[in-house]
C-alpha cells in the first residue's frame, strides 16, 4: 500500500494548477530540498518561490507521475515533465526571453515523510537535456 | 535486505571490480539501461558501455545513500565518485582524460524480473558532471 503517494500528487497538482498557498498541508517548513542548479532550500514557502519562478516561464508545465515506490518513510518516483517556454526564464547568465519551445524532462524524486508531510525532497533530472531543448546547448 | 537490494549490490561489486563477464549472473540478456544522453539495449550493448566507463573511472566506487524497496522494483540515491584516468567515450565522441576526481549524485530506478535485472534507469545532472571535469564553465 502507498501511504506517501498521495502527498506527492497532491504536491504536483498543486503546482500544475498554480495554487502554491496550499503547499504547506503536504511539504514540512522544515522540508530540506535538493535540486540541480539551485541552492540547497528548506521548507514549502522556498519551494513555492522556485515553482513560481519555473511557473512564469513555462505556465503550461505538467508533472505525470510515470513510476512510483515506496518504503517506510521513503519514497521515490519517476516523473515526466512537459512545458511550454512562454515566458521569461531566468538563468544563472541572465533573463532569456521566451524561446516558444517544448521540453520534457525525465526527472526522479526522492522524499521523506513524516505525519504525512515531506520532510526530505530530492529532485534530480539532466539540466543539459533542459538547456539543450531549450537551444541554450549544443544538441 | 530486499531481494532486489542484494541483486543491485551483486551487479555494484561485480562491476567495481571489474567482473564484467558476470554481469549475465544479474542482468537479463534483454536489459534496458537509460542514462542521460544514453539508451541501451541488451546486454550486449551494455557490457561494452561499462567497460568504457570503469576504464575511464578506474577507481570508481558508489555509495547508497537511501534506498526504497518494494515488488519488482528499487530505487536508489547514490553518490559515485572516480578519478577519470582515460578517455570517456560518448555518444557525442571521446572526453579525453582530465586527471579530475568527479563525484556526482544520481537516482537509479531498476526493475527486476524472474531474478534479473530487466531495467535500469539511472537520473544525473550532466551539467554538474561536466562542469566538474572542466568541460563547464563554474556557475
Amino acid at each position: 500500500m502507498d501511504k506517501h503517494r498521495a502527498t506527492a500528487e497532491r504536491v504536483f497538482e498543486l503546482m500544475n494548477a498554480h495554487t502554491l498557498d496550499s503547499l504547506g498541508d503536504s511539504i514540512s517548513d522544515r522540508c530540506e530540498l535538493v535540486m540541480p542548479g539551485t541552492p540547497p532550500l528548506r521548507g514549502a514557502q522556498a519551494l513555492a518561490g522556485v515553482i513560481r519562478g519555473w511557473l512564469s516561464a513555462f505556465p503550461d508545465m505538467k508533472h505525470e507521475i510515470v513510476g512510483y515506490v515506496e518504503e517506510g518513510d521513503r519514497a521515490s518516483w519517476q516523473m515526466r515533465v512537459t512545458a511550454t517556454h512562454t515566458g521569461t526564464l531566468m538563468t544563472p547568465g541572465g533573463p532569456l526571453a521566451a524561446t516558444g519551445r517544448r521540453v520534457r524532462i525525465d526527472a526522479v524524486d526522492f522524499a521523506r515523510f513524516e505525519g504525512g508531510k515531506a520532510v526530505s525532497w530530492h529532485v534530480y533530472f539532466d539540466q543539459l537535456s533542459f538547456l539543450q531543448q531549450l537551444g541554450l546547448a549544443p544538441a | 535486505m530486499g531481494k532486489n537490494r542484494e541483486l543491485v549490490d551483486r551487479a555494484w561489486s561485480l562491476m567495481e571490480s571489474k567482473n564484467l563477464e558476470g554481469l549475465g549472473e544479474v542482468f537479463s540478456s534483454e536489459v534496458e539501461f537509460v542514462a542521460p544522453g544514453l539508451s541501451l539495449r541488451g546486454l550486449g550493448q551494455v557490457r561494452p558501455f561499462l567497460d568504457s566507463y570503469f576504464s575511464a573511472f578506474p577507481d570508481l566506487q558508489h555509495e547508497i545513500v537511501a534506498s526504497a524497496e518494494a515488488g519488482d522494483t528499487i530505487a536508489l540515491e547514490l553518490r559515485v565518485r572516480g578519478t577519470h584516468r582515460a578517455a570517456l567515450r560518448t555518444p557525442k565522441g571521446d572526453l579525453p582524460a582530465t586527471g579530475r576526481a568527479i563525484t556526482w549524485d544520481s537516482c537509479d530506478f531498476i526493475r527486476v524480473a524472474g531474478g534479473k535485472i530487466t531495467s535500469w534507469q539511472a537520473t544525473w545532472d550532466q551539467v554538474a558532471f561536466l562542469t566538474q571535469m572542466g568541460l563547464l564553465p563554474p556557475r
